[in-house]
């Protein structure tokens, strides 16, 4: 258990060791939830690196209001949906069909047998909006507790459970379109 | 068979449920140190960015006056070119070479 006043107050005195051990403690949370926006391994790495280099730059202002994952988690949301936005319009100007081959993301620590939900999963999720698929990610797929959720996103408990039901709900009429050609190919 | 779509539904949803975190590439934090190593180097003080400003307002107004001035110098160029001109004209009229 890392001693998060002294790490952050060593970090933003140039202190190297501090900062490896930190990247060390939540570089996979943050990979991972990159990971989970791009569905792409480079972007979530480069949205990985953006993430600690603003963690790094800000060290000093952070105050201590909240939990230092809360902190880390809120600069990786942010980053991501920046990140997707900025892609989003510059795909508008590039050939659909290319767009489209990275539809079918494999998350790789899933387990085999839900290897074909998950694929599903990830697809129904580009049809969130942003405070849906962020709630959902965090909740279903970082498996954070709620009341964790809630802090990241600077919203209430409330919010984050009918923003889950929001989100189900969508994610739901999209699969029920994908059903009936999931029923052909296991025949 | 509404009962199965609602039920791979909700197996859609929780797939996520016992997979492993995706390891981070090893070589990632390399990469990350070399960028704020490199944010801190090229930090470019603002000292040189005035400086330069300066210089290019005073190469401005220099070129600006400059051309104020050529233009004035062309109209009275012309101006004592016509009279010149006029005088040729002059002396060619009243001086006959082989007379």
């Amino acid at each position: 258990m890392i001693n998060e006043e002294e790490i952050i107050k060593a970090i933003s005195n140039g202190n190297k060791k501090a900062f490896a051990l930190l990247y060390q403690h939540f570089s996979i949370n943050v990979y991972n939830t990159a990971l989970s926006y791009t569905k792409n391994i480079e972007e979530a790495e480069e949205i990985t690196q953006d993430v600690f280099v603003k963690v790094h730059k800000y060290a000093a202002s952070f105050k201590g209001n909240a939990k230092l994952s809360t902190w880390v988690y809120r600069i990786t949301v942010n980053t991501s949906l920046n990140y997707l936005k900025k892609k989003k319009k510059f795909t508008l100007f590039k050939n659909s069909l290319s767009s489209k081959a990275a539809v079918d993301f494999e998350h790789p620590g899933v387990l085999l047998e839900n290897k074909e939900n998950a694929v599903a999963l990830y697809k129904v999720m580009d049809c969130l909006p942003a405070n849906q698929k962020t709630a959902f990610i965090l909740s279903y797929i970082d498996q954070l507790p709620r009341q964790e959720v809630a802090d990241i996103m600077k919203t209430s408990l409330k919010s984050v459970e009918s923003l889950l039901q929001r989100a189900k709900k969508n994610m739901r009429i999209e699969l029920e379109k994908m059903y009936p050609n999931r029923r052909k190919s296991k025949k | 068979m509404k009962e199965e779509n609602n039920k791979w539904i909700e197996d859609v949803f929780q797939s996520m449920n016992g997979s492993r975190k995706a390891n981070v590439n090893p070589a990632l934090f390399a990469k990350i140190e070399d960028r704020i190593l490199a944010s801190e180097v090229a930090i470019i003080p603002a000292f040189g960015w005035k400086q330069f400003a300066a210089a290019a307002a005073i190469i401005l107004a220099l070129n600006t006056i400059t051309m104020i001035n050529y233009n004035k110098s062309i109209k009275s160029n012309d101006q004592d070119i016509a009279a010149i001109e006029s005088n040729n004209q002059t002396l060619i009229s009243t001086y006959q070479i082989y007379n």
